[in-house]
Parts: structure tokens; sequence; C-alpha cells
């Protein structure tokens, strides 16, 4: 079963466009998490700042494109794994060892799909 | 045996029987299913033929039956379930219950009062599968109406299905953290339970199982 954990933290703490010191801190981090995940780790990525976001709506069956993140909020979605867990549990115990640089959210997701 | 004997039997056999087809079929909602399924037959069956001697175990029978039946219809054909129809075939047809249902019940109130289930609907996830009481009951018991208590239902069972909540007992590590939801549920199920009973003047059968 694969699962998409989802970060979200105060993408402020980065710095303007996500270039400040503690960038280099979080990116050792997740490297570091990497190795430990080994083949648990399917894919993922961290994301460029909300700065750089473009949002496409569609609503009444029109599209329309937006400057900007999806919503706004205090923290954002700044990065993501997709990992193969056998069930929530070990999901759940894999996403409290996801790197936070001081306070955040990880989503747990189910992907869809025969998994 | 009257209606409500019989209504009796199956709500005390509930939980073991739900929590055993739960646990061999790993799927909430078809377990639920089948048993309801297999009271029925019974009604029709006992009433011809006598109640059998352990009417628990040939619920659970016809329970596992209809299910496999199900999955089979569903095409299924997976390795699992290819397996589960061996463990099936390989079981007597018929033993004295304790042998026949594990009793899984200590599973499915974990399973319902894993932290990943809505706090409101653990209580009542617990009391509906474990207790066997039904949807009405738990609105009332909640002060909520049947249809909002039947869409939290639904909505924890998809949620336990959709993110594959494990079925085994969770981990050691795991223990306090779950212990605590565990606990402050089966308090909330006992007092709800107790209020209930008090308001229908009826026995409150859940006191045996949730201590």
């Amino acid at each position: 079963m694969q699962y998409a954990l989802l970060i979200y933290e105060d993408e402020a703490l980065y710095g303007p466009g996500k270039k400040g010191p503690a960038i280099q801190e979080i990116v050792s981090r997740h490297m570091a998490f990497n190795r430990e995940l080994g083949t648990k780790r399917v894919g993922g990525s961290g994301l460029s700042a909300t700065s750089s976001a473009t949002t496409i709506r569609t609503k009444g069956g029109k599209q329309s494109v937006h400057d900007g993140p999806f919503a706004e909020s205090k923290e954002q979605l700044g990065g993501f794994y997709l990992i193969e867990a056998k069930d929530l549990d070990e999901a759940i115990s894999i996403a409290k060892r996801v790197p936070i640089l001081h306070e955040g959210s990880i989503e747990v997701r189910p992907v869809l799909g025969p998994g | 045996m009257s209606g409500a004997a019989l209504e009796r039997v199956f709500r005390e056999a509930s939980g073991r029987i739900v929590g055993a087809l739960a646990a061999r079929f790993r799927d909430l909602s078809l377990a639920e299913d089948v048993f309801s399924e297999a009271c029925a037959r019974a009604l029709e069956d006992w009433s011809n033929k006598g109640v059998p001697t352990d009417p628990a175990a040939w619920l659970y029978q016809v329970g596992a039956r209809a299910a496999l039946d199900g999955l089979r219809r569903r095409q299924t054909r997976t390795r699992f379930e290819s397996q589960l129809s061996a463990d099936f075939a390989a079981q007597p047809a018929d033993v004295d219950d304790d042998a026949v249902i594990p009793d899984e019940r200590l599973r499915l109130i974990f399973i319902c009062c894993h932290p990943a289930v809505g706090v409101d609907a653990r209580a009542a996830l617990t009391l509906r599968l474990v207790c066997g009481l039904s949807t009405l009951e738990i609105a009332r018991a909640f002060l909520v109406s049947e249809t909002t208590m039947a869409q939290r239902l639904t909505r924890a069972k998809s949620k336990i299905a959709d993110a594959a909540v494990p079925f085994e007992l969770p981990a050691a590590q795991f223990w306090p953290e779950r212990l605590d939801a565990v606990l402050a549920t089966i308090e909330i199920a006992y007092g709800n339970a107790h209020e209930y009973a008090a308001a229908t003047h009826r026995q409150p059968r859940l006191d045996g199982s949730a201590v």
C-alpha cells in the first residue's frame, strides 16, 4: 500500500524564496532520512516556495489561472514523500520520523487505486 | 424461541462474531453485512428446523460462508482469497463455538478507537460493532438523528478501510498512546449505554463487555 506524506511547515522559517540558512539544515536531514527509508521510499521531493505557485481553478465549467497557492494558511505544503507501508500504523511511524525544522504537520494520505 | 429471544441471541453474539469475521476478512463493512445476512437466514431456518445447539457458531459459519460467496462474486480472485478458502475448507463443520469463533473483540475495539478514526465516531463505532447496538439506539444515546449517526458510522468505516487501519493489535511501543483512546472510548460507551438504559428501562447489556 502506498501513502503520500505531505509536509506542512511555515515556509517563512526558510527565508525568502526558501533560500535562508535553515534550508541547508533541513535538506541534509531529509537526505539522511531518505537513506534511512531505503526501498520504502517510492518518490517525493521538496517544493519551491509558495511564492512560485500558480493555481488553476475550475468553476462552473470555466478555468482560470491564479497567482499563489491553493489556500493561504500559516503552514504551507513544502514537500512530500511517496512511501510504501504495510498499513496505516507503519505509515504513521514513518511519518513521525519525517524531519521538521521546528513545528509543522505531516498529513498521511493513502494513494488512490490498487495499491 | 420468540422473536425477542432471537434478537437477544443475535445481539449477544454480535461483537464476537463481527469481530471474528472482520479479523478474518479484514473488512468491517463486509463483516457487518454478512452478520446481518446470517441473522436473517437464522430467522427463517431456525423457525423451521429449531435453534441449533450452538447458535453463535451457526451464525459465524453462515456469515463466513456468505463472506466467501460475496468475495467470489466480486471476482477478487487474489492469492489472499484462495488462502482464505483453504483455511475455511480446513475448518471442521460443527464444533463448540469457542474453538470456531476466535475472540477478536479486543482487536475490534482497538480498530474502532484508532486515533485515525474521528473522536466523535470511536465510541459510536464500538457500540455498533462490539456491542451490537443498532444505529438508531446509538443515535438516541448520543442525542443525534439516526441519519447523522449513520453517516458518522459510514464515514468512520470508510476511513478505516481506505487508510488501511491495521487489523493487528498495535505494537508494544504504541500501547501507551493507544490505550488512552481505548479507555476514553469505553468510558463514553459505558456512560452512554447507562444513560440510555436508564431512559428506556432496558438492561444495559453492554456492562459486561464494556468492563
